[in-house]
Formats: C-alpha cells, sequence, structure tokens
C-alpha cells in the first residue's frame, strides 16, 4: 500500500514540470503584451520599454524561465504585473471562493446520482428507469449558464429567496456567505448529476446481473442489504473514477458559474489574467489547477482499493 | 418411508414469448442426491431457481407447486421466502469466480448470512466459519478471511462457497453446475467434499449438471430433461446403464470415452515440425510482496511431427496454457528455444511463423468480434495472401464455413450463433490459410456435452484430412484420450509424463497422472 502510494506522489512529479514547461512557453506565445494592455494604445515606444523592463520582459525567454522556476520552486510564484498583488495569495484567496461550491456541488451530485442511478438500475425498463434517464440526460444537455440564469430568475427575483449579485466571505458572515453559494452550488450540481447518474445506472445495471447478487439474495437478505452490501460497493467503483475527474476539472475553476453568479472565484481570475496578459498570474493560475488535478485523482486512487481490493496487486 | 425434502409437482415457468419449464415433478429425499441433467436452455436451472423464487426479471412461474418439508414455497410471503432462502436452503452457483462479492473479505462474506438468520455475537458467527473452514480442509482459516476473493483459485472459491453454504445446516442444497468451470481434480475435490458433507447433515441435494458422468458417479437419483420436459427419470446408475430414451441415449453416447480403436500416432520419422528445448516461462512478481515471481513453465521439452494430435492435459495452474503461448510467441520465454520446421524462432514471431500457425481459443463468446460477420472473421487470416482478391477470400471462407457445418451463415453475426456454432467459426477461422499447426487451448471446455463431442469429431476429421499438426490443450483428460495419439501430462509447470495417449492413461506411471484419471468422472 505505501509503494504504491509512493509510485503515485513520484509520477506526479514530472507531470508537473511538464505542466510548468508547458504554461510558461505558450502564455508567450499568444499574441499581446501586457505592457500595451496596462498602459493603452496611446502609449509611445519608450514607456512600453520602460513597462517591459520593470516587468522582466525585456530579458531572454529562457533567463525569464529560470528566474521564475527558480522562484517558483521555493514557493513565490511572483506578482501580478497589473495589480502587483502576490500571484500566491490572489490565487488561494479565489480559490477558497470556489472551491466551496465545487465541493457542495460535487457532493450533491454523487448522492443524487448514486441514489438514482441504483433506483433506475432496479427498474430497468420500467417508467422510473425511462424517467430517470431521460432527465439524466436532458440535465446534461442543459448549458450550465442558461441553469444558472433560470435559477437566479425564479428563486432570486421571482422568489426573492436568495441574493442575486455579489458575494460574502465565510470570514466576515458564515450565514451571508452560504445564501450566496446556494444557488450556484445547486446549478452545479445538476448538471454534473446528470453524466454521474448515467455512469451509476449504466454500471449497477452490470453488477446487477452477476452471480454474487443472485447469490446474495439467495442467502436471504433483503433488497436493501443485498443493494447496500453487495451491488454499490462494486458498482460505484467506475462512478468514483468520474467523480474524481469532474472535481479535479471544476476545482481547476468555474468560469462559467462564477460569471453568471458574480463571484471573484479562480475561473474568473484566469480569464481576466488571460484577457490582461498578466503572465504570472496565469502561469500560477494553471500550474495550481493541475496540481488540485493531480491532488485529486491521487485521492481518488487512494480510495479506490475500499470498492475493488485488486487494484492494489494490480 | 422418508418424507422427501422437496417436492416439486406441475411446475411451469415462462418467458415473456416462451414456455421454459413444462409441468415438472421432482422429488429430493433427505440425505440424497438428484442430478437434473440436461443442456443449456433445458430449463433445469429455471427449475432450481423457481425453488427459491429467484427466477431471472421477465420470467415467472405459471404453476406448480413446490414444497419444502411440507411448507408450499409458491404460496409463501416474500418475507417468509427469505427466512426459507439461506436457512433452509443453501444454493452454490457454477461460477466460482463471479459468485463472490469482489469487494468483500471472505470472512465477512461467509459469516453474512450466518448473522443474518440466527442471533450470534460476531465473534460466535466467526468461530463456527472457522470451525466449517477446517471441516472444509482449508489451512489456516484465520488468514483466509481477512482475504479477498481474488487472491484464491476457482476451486479453493468453490470450498469457500461450500462452507458458507453448509455453515447454516440447510435441508436442501441446490449446487447449480458447481464444477463446471473447475478441473477434474478441482472438480473431485469439491464434490467429495458437498456429498460428505451432504451426507453428515443429512440434506438433500439437488445437482445441476450438464456432465451425464458426474451424475453418474455422485447421484443416487437422476432426471433428465430436455427443452423444459422431464424425459427420463429414476435411478442414476439404472438409467444410465439402460437408458430408455432416444434423447437420453444420445446424452449417455456424447460422454467422451475411452477409445476402442487407438488413434492411430503418425509415423515419427524425419525433422520433427515442432522442437520444444527446455522451455521456460517466468512471471515477475507483482506489486505488493505478497505475490512472489513464479515459474509458469518450467524447463519443458517436447517434439512434435508433422500430423501428430498432441494432447496437453493438466490442472489449472499447471502451464499448459502457457505452454500454448510460448510456443506462439504469445508470452515471452525466461529461457529455453523453440525451432519450427529446424529454424529457431525469435520474438517477436516472424510472420512467415505466424502465416503457418494458428491459435483456437476456449471461450468463443469472446474469441469472435461481436460486429463482424462470420464470413469476414473467417476470411481476416488471409488479408496477407497477396494474389487473392477479395471474392476470392470470401469464396474460401464460405468453403471452409461450409466444411464446418455452417453453409450460408456468412452473412450472420456471432451473436445469432450457440456457443458450439460459434466454436465451429473460430476452428474455420484457424483453418482457412492452411496452417500446419494449430494451438487449440481448451476448446471444447465452455460447450455442452453433446457439444463437445461435436466439436471433437470436427477437429479430428479436419486434423486427419488436412494433415496439420495439433497440439490440443485440455484439462479434460476424457476428451484428450478420445482425439490425441500422444499426451503431455502437465503439473507445476513440468510436463510429468509423456507417452502414447492410450498408454499412459491406462497405465499412469507418474502419480499425478494416476490422480487425474482417476478423478477424470466417466462410465
Amino acid at each position: 500500500m505505501l509503494s504504491y502510494l509512493a509510485k503515485r506522489v513520484l509520477a506526479a512529479i514530472p507531470t508537473l514540470l511538464l505542466v510548468g514547461v508547458a504554461v510558461f512557453v505558450l502564455v508567450r506565445l499568444v499574441p499581446g503584451d501586457p505592457a500595451q494592455v496596462m498602459l493603452g494604445d496611446s502609449a509611445d515606444e519608450e514607456s512600453l520599454a520602460a513597462a517591459h523592463a520593470a516587468m522582466g520582459l525585456d530579458k531572454p525567454i529562457f533567463t525569464q524561465f529560470t528566474i521564475w522556476a527558480t522562484n517558483a520552486l521555493q514557493g513565490d510564484l511572483g506578482a501580478s504585473l497589473m495589480t502587483d498583488e502576490s500571484v500566491g495569495t490572489l490565487v488561494l484567496d479565489r480559490f477558497a471562493v470556489s472551491a466551496p461550491i465545487v465541493l457542495i456541488a460535487v457532493a450533491l451530485a454523487t448522492i443524487v446520482a448514486v441514489l438514482l442511478g441504483l433506483w433506475a438500475a432496479l427498474h430497468q425498463g420500467k417508467a422510473a428507469d425511462l424517467a430517470i434517464v431521460t432527465g439524466a440526460t436532458v440535465l446534461l444537455s442543459i448549458p450550465t449558464f442558461w441553469l444558472g440564469l433560470m435559477l437566479l430568475l425564479v428563486f432570486g427575483l421571482k422568489l426573492g429567496w436568495l441574493p442575486v449579485v455579489g458575494y460574502v466571505p465565510f470570514s466576515e458572515d458564515a450565514h451571508e456567505a452560504i445564501r450566496f453559494l446556494v444557488l450556484p452550488s445547486i446549478a452545479l450540481a445538476l448538471v454534473e448529476a446528470g453524466v454521474l447518474t448515467r455512469m451509476m445506472r449504466a454500471s449497477a445495471v452490470d453488477v446487477l446481473r452477476l452471480d454474487y447478487v443472485l447469490h446474495a439474495h439467495a442467502k436471504g437478505l433483503d433488497d436493501d442489504t443485498v443493494l447496500a452490501r453487495h451491488v454499490f460497493p462494486n458498482a460505484f467503483a467506475p462512478t468514483l473514477t468520474l467523480v474524481g475527474l469532474i472535481l479535479g476539472n471544476l476545482l481547476g475553476g468555474i468560469a462559467v458559474i462564477e460569471t453568471v453568479f458574480t463571484l471573484p472565484g479562480l475561473g474568473r481570475l484566469m480569464v481576466d489574467a488571460v484577457l490582461a496578459r498578466d503572465y504570472p498570474v496565469i502561469q500560477a493560475c494553471l500550474l495550481f489547477t493541475a496540481s488540485i488535478y493531480i491532488v485529486v485523482n491521487l485521492v481518488v486512487d487512494l480510495i479506490y482499493p475500499v470498492f475493488d481490493p485488486r487494484i492494489v496487486n494490480r | 418411508m422418508t418424507p422427501s425434502a422437496l417436492e416439486i409437482s406441475g411446475l411451469s415457468i415462462a418467458s415473456s414469448d416462451k414456455l421454459l419449464v413444462k409441468g415438472v415433478n421432482l422429488g429430493v429425499k433427505h440425505g440424497e442426491i438428484l442430478a437434473l441433467a440436461g443442456e443449456s436452455g433445458s430449463g433445469k436451472s429455471m427449475t432450481a431457481r423457481a425453488v427459491v423464487s429467484l427466477l431471472p426479471p421477465g420470467v415467472r412461474r405459471l404453476s406448480g407447486s413446490i414444497r419444502l418439508g411440507g411448507d408450499d414455497l409458491t404460496v409463501m410471503a416474500d418475507a417468509d421466502l427469505r427466512k426459507v432462502r439461506g436457512k433452509r436452503v443453501g444454493m452454490v452457483l457454477q461460477e466460482p469466480l463471479s459468485s463472490l462479492n469482489p469487494a468483500m473479505r471472505i470472512g465477512d462474506q461467509l459469516v453474512e448470512a450466518l448473522l443474518w438468520h440466527e442471533k450470534l455475537s460476531r465473534s460466535e458467527a466467526r468461530q463456527r466459519a472457522i470451525a466449517m473452514l477446517e471441516r472444509v480442509r482449508i489451512d489456516d482459516a484465520e488468514a483466509l478471511l481477512r482475504a479477498y476473493p481474488h487472491e484464491f483459485s476457482g476451486g479453493m472459491r468453490q470450498r469457500i462457497m461450500l462452507a458458507s453454504v453448509f455453515l447454516l445446516k440447510p435441508e436442501l442444497i441446490i449446487a447449480d453446475e458447481p464444477t463446471t468451470a473447475l478441473d477434474a481434480l478441482a472438480q473431485r475435490e469439491v464434490l467429495d467434499l458437498m456429498v460428505e458433507l451432504g451426507r453428515d447433515s443429512g440434506a438433500a441435494v439437488l445437482l445441476i449438471t450438464h456432465n451425464l458422468a458426474l451424475a453418474n458417479r455422485y447421484a443416487d437419483s437422476l432426471a433428465v430433461m430436455n427443452n423444459g420436459d422431464i424425459v427420463e427419470s429414476g435411478q442414476a446408475r439404472v438409467v444410465l446403464a439402460a437408458p430408455a430414451q432416444p434423447y437420453t441415449r444420445k446424452l449417455v453416447e456424447a460422454v467422451p470415452r475411452r477409445s476402442e480403436i487407438a488413434v492411430p500416432a503418425p509415423r515419427a520419422d524425419g525433422d520433427p515440425l515442432l522442437s520444444v528445448r527446455g522451455l521456460s516461462v517466468e512471471y515477475p512478481a507483482r506489486g505488493a510482496a505478497s505475490v512472489a515471481a513464479k515459474r509458469a513453465l518450467d524447463d519443458v521439452s517436447f517434439d512434435a511431427w508433422k500430423g501428430e494430435f498432441i494432447g496437453v492435459v493438466g490442472g489449472s495452474g499447471s502451464g499448459k496454457t502457457t505452454l500454448g503461448r510460448a510456443i506462439m510467441g504469445l508470452v515471452s520465454p525466461s529461457s529455453g528455444s523453440v525451432r519450427f520446421v529446424g529454424e529457431p524462432l525469435s520474438m517477436p514471431r516472424s510472420p512467415a511463423f505466424r502465416a503457418r500457425t494458428q491459435m483456437i481459443f476456449q471461450d468463443p463468446y469472446s474469441s469472435l468480434d461481436p460486429r463482424r460477420k462470420l464470413v469476414d472473421a473467417v476470411a481476416d487470416p488471409l488479408r496477407h495472401e497477396a494474389d487473392l482478391s477479395a471474392a476470392e477470400r470470401r469464396d474460401r471462407a464460405n468453403a471452409l464455413l461450409e466444411k464446418v457445418g455452417l453453409g450460408g451463415f456468412g452473412e450472420r453475426l456471432p451473436h445469432q450463433l450457440s456457443g458450439g456454432q460459434r466454436q465451429r467459426v473460430a476452428i474455420a477461422r484457424a483453418l482457412v490459410r492452411e496452417p500446419d499447426l494449430v494451438v487449440a487451448d481448451e476448446p471444447t471446455s465452455a460447450l455442452d456435452m453433446t457439444i463437445q463431442a461435436q466439436i471433437l469429431v470436427l477437429l479430428q476429421t479436419l486434423q486427419a484430412e488436412r494433415g496439420f499438426t495439433c497440439l490440443f490443450i485440455s484439462h479434460d483428460l476424457a476428451a484428450i484420450e478420445q482425439v490425441a495419439s500422444r499426451a503431455l501430462v502437465m503439473d507445476g509447470g513440468r510436463v510429468v509424463e509423456t507417452g502414447d495417449a492410450g498408454m499412459i492413461f491406462a497405465h499412469p506411471a507418474h502419480q499425478f497422472t494416476r490422480a487425474l484419471v482417476e478423478a477424470s468422472p466417466r462410465f
């Protein structure tokens, strides 16, 4: 088990290195100039050159990379070219906004998907199954932003239950913060629940056909016990992999949801940084996203043997 | 007279479009073993599953009564039926590899039913489980309880299954093809154990099987089922010695037996076609240290001449499959050499070698691409024959399909065929390029007895006609005896005995061969 863990952690290092190089090069390949963005179109050659020097962009790209990589390895990701804020703090602050939404949404989606997926599989081909599959397909076909806008319209404007614009950090007012998180979390959860439900149903249908399920019934267990002990753990393993992928993906930024609900999250930070060609911020965001992805999938790999003990020996 | 433990009368079962079981009557007494024999689709499994009301979705009981020790199970409420399942009726299923939950420790699965039906503490249940495991002769029961099913062989899992079922001392055991997936030695071990446990506890046993030789060896009485009807029943030995019905006779005839005329061995003159020297294969240690490096093949040497039919026989894990694969170049040997028509073979195998050799696999359900028409599947090996047009390839494929008895089947897809028909397609595919060497890895063990017999005859006829050399790998001694002129007996990766097939099975010299011969049920 320990060597399994060590192997997974070691495998993450080259991935992060590659991401670092790729991010650094790609960002600079994008046409556009941060100095130009900051100073505006009317800036003359001299002030542009001065700005370049201040940003360190006048040095050769290889030197720039060495400086950035050395600092990054020491935990210093630099400062924003636009606001001069420390990029590290900036990324973590914004992550603190997006992460709770994503975690709540994925947890919610997983619970709903497991229950509905199992229910549909049990009633395969019947009305309940058809309804769940149709519902899941509709959900995963709806664009997130439209669903978000509709939720805002109904619960924010028409019913006035929840706030429409803005954000309050947890540290200021936890109760109010939760009120701001409810709608974006639900919007996200509904969309992801669609995919996960279909996955859960498909693997549960496969497991229900297996002999050990028949044998569990032949032992005299009731339906709920068979479902909980024998069907769920085996059917959940593939869904868990998908949960990991979705979680990694969403934690890296939910720009659309953040835009619809005007939240200062990681996704918006990245979009703004790209538009401003704010190189250090883009680099930090992408590197952070990649690390999150790796960590989430590592956690999933570590949980996986609980549902499929065969994996450790492979 | 003892009352019957199980009494089925007038049982009819139907799916939405078909009558599967037609008014069946059966009775099993306490301490008796009743074999319910028949081919796949005869309705024998449905009859068994109806006893505990666990029919598959869409299949239902139309009429009839099922009495267990006087209680009519057909009128019982669900909650009461659950008290019968496991407690009074134990079930052992066919596939030991899939009838234990892979995500649950064996200990938890063993005591699950016990804790469900009886008021016991976990430690009491554990004690009883350990006692039972010792009873089924499993050493180190403590360690086994903490292990997961995938760590054990099929035979071991089936013993674990027996232990879990007998823990509750049921009145009736339903064993649905409990040993079909096992080799002869494991089969004997498991069935001997089942008989012993059954006798000791006085349980009635309903043994579902397609293997009449097993019924002959283990059953007190026998009922033969065909198309949902019981065509013949009575004392097992009496029925099998003198079957009254043509269908029973057909089944009895399909049981492979020692051939009266020995299969003629071709003269071994000139250079061998295939020459294996000191071949060893090692599988490296996997992940955790618990799985050590394994020597699957250990210093195997033999020669095969043109036109020989060689049987390779051994239990699961004896290395027989690895031998076939190592010759074909599908696994890399760790040492030793293989020569083909005098030329040493290298890894990977040359296209020239692969053009002259073919393989037939065990499971015809997974060895054919479900999306390819039969004619295309069979014509596939011809794609490297540049001078053949597409039409000529199809013609050759169709001709060979006709040869294996599937004339006009070319445009069909695999799912439209039965298992036996699929195996015929696999044989046609292997022979279409007229290979010199065919390795057939357990080509009949996934099939019913009667179908097995047909496939063996087909393979034998084609081999005699075309003169290819066949390496026939099987755990079924009877099949080897029927078709092979020479046999290699394998155990633990080594060839322990080799020689004329008829001779070595009539007078086995090595103790493993003796055990194998003894374990193989026959008439």
